[in-house]
């Protein structure tokens, strides 16, 4: 008896810190977005209050490319390079990727917030599995999710091994400055008050 | 240390972790009444590779390498007529099982390990320990799995044990031959769209 009942606590306890993390996680994505609307209200009213936002992003990397792409989505660009002038988030995700959903929201509220002063969003789909290739597929997940930001398309994942080469998870976010030079990297989600940051930087210094 | 827990447990239920909570799972089974140690050696071997993958000091294990290691796994884990080394076995199996396993993971990036990715370099022997709280997140399930044999009667326990033992192994050496011939991909690539 003493036996089943420890089994039943067992389970009970690894079934409940489960559901926990899970409702926790949520709980999580739309604080840092509260946080982020908060930060952008408090920069209305009180202009350049912020330390951080003096010191230049380091440069990371020189220039990237985007080759051999199949195309583009939401966009007419040809390359990279169309965006030049502009600031840039470059995120490697694709639909599947359950890290990458959780920051569409973030990105949705940094590009409203900053498109009008300059911000570009460049989602560079790099599919994982075979059924996320379909182009019309990743068209309807973009509409689904609310992306709007141009799509370029990278089935074969050329770019997403050339960017990074020892990387293996999505998403990955870059941010390119006003030159196309790299001054953000990021792995995996979150990490908002960099990023929004090094955005803000560049559009308010220039690279 | 603690964030990157949690964050395991949250990724444990999505299909990122299939590749590791599936021979994990065939691993306790195949452990009788060394589940314990088995899955323990299991996270452990996991740990340890992942982090000298992600800290660049090992390349990571091509599908014909970690199939091997899978059959190793299962051939190591198979029943003997005598149970004297049990533990031993139990452990080898695990590790071997762990090691592969975390070569074929592509694992879920959220916000604390995206964080441990980024500076696992300068961590060193720390991002070790950072790697395994990930891990023993993850692999929370396992521990429910194991307790479900509580819930079982001695007398069922002792008649279902070996036909158990006999399952998990042979699947995990069907789950070898499917990672050389490169089917796994195809498997969890299935499991991932049905879940969306």
């Amino acid at each position: 008896m003493k036996r089943t009942g420890l089994g039943i606590v067992i389970i009970f306890a690894v079934v409940g810190a489960l559901v926990f993390s899970r409702l926790l996680a949520n709980k999580d994505s739309e604080e840092a977005i509260e946080v982020f609307k908060d930060n952008i209200a408090t920069d209305k009213a009180e202009p350049t209050t912020n330390v951080d936002d003096k010191e230049a992003p380091p440069l990371r990397a020189p220039k990237p490319e985007l080759v051999n792409l199949d195309g583009w989505l939401q966009s007419d660009a040809t390359g990279i390079n169309s965006f030049d002038g502009q600031v840039r988030i470059v995120q490697f995700w694709t639909f599947g990727c359950f890290n990458c959903n959780n920051t569409y929201p973030f990105l949705k509220e940094i590009y409203q917030t900053y498109e009008p002063e300059g911000l570009e969003i460049i989602g560079v789909h790099a599919p994982e599995f075979d059924w996320e290739k379909n182009p019309i597929d990743i068209q309807n997940a973009a509409n689904e999710k609310g992306i709007t930001w141009p799509i370029a398309l990278d089935t074969n994942k050329e770019n997403f091994k050339a960017w990074r080469p020892e990387n293996r998870g999505w998403p990955l976010t870059y941010v390119l400055d006003q030159n196309g030079n790299v001054r953000y990297e990021r792995k995996g989600e979150k990490d908002y008050e960099r990023l929004t940051n090094t955005v803000k930087y560049l559009i308010e210094n220039g690279p | 240390m603690l964030n990157l827990f949690f964050e395991g447990i949250q990724s444990a239920l999505l299909p990122c972790s299939a590749v590791i909570l599936i021979p994990g799972v065939l691993i306790v089974l195949a452990g009788r009444d060394k589940k314990y140690p088995a899955m323990a050696a299991f996270i452990i071997g996991a740990s340890i590779f992942s982090w000298l993958e992600l800290s660049e000091q090992q390349s990571y294990l091509n599908n014909v390498s970690a199939g091997l290691l899978f059959a190793v796994s299962a051939i190591v884990a198979f029943p003997r007529k005598s149970d004297k080394d049990l533990r031993v076995t139990s452990v080898v199996s695990g590790i071997t099982a762990g090691i592969a396993s975390v070569s074929l993971w592509v694992p879920c990036t959220g916000e604390h390990y995206g964080d441990l990715q980024e500076t696992i370099d300068e961590n060193n022997i720390g991002g070790l320990f950072h790697q395994l709280s990930y891990l023993l997140g993850i692999t929370i399930p396992l521990i429910a799995v194991a307790a479900i044999f509580l819930l079982i009667k001695p007398k069922i326990y002792k008649r279902i044990v070996k036909p158990l033992t006999y399952f998990a192994s042979a699947t995990l050496m069907i789950f070898a031959i499917l990672v050389v011939a490169g089917a796994h991909e195809t498997m969890i690539s299935n499991l991932t769209k049905w879940s969306i």
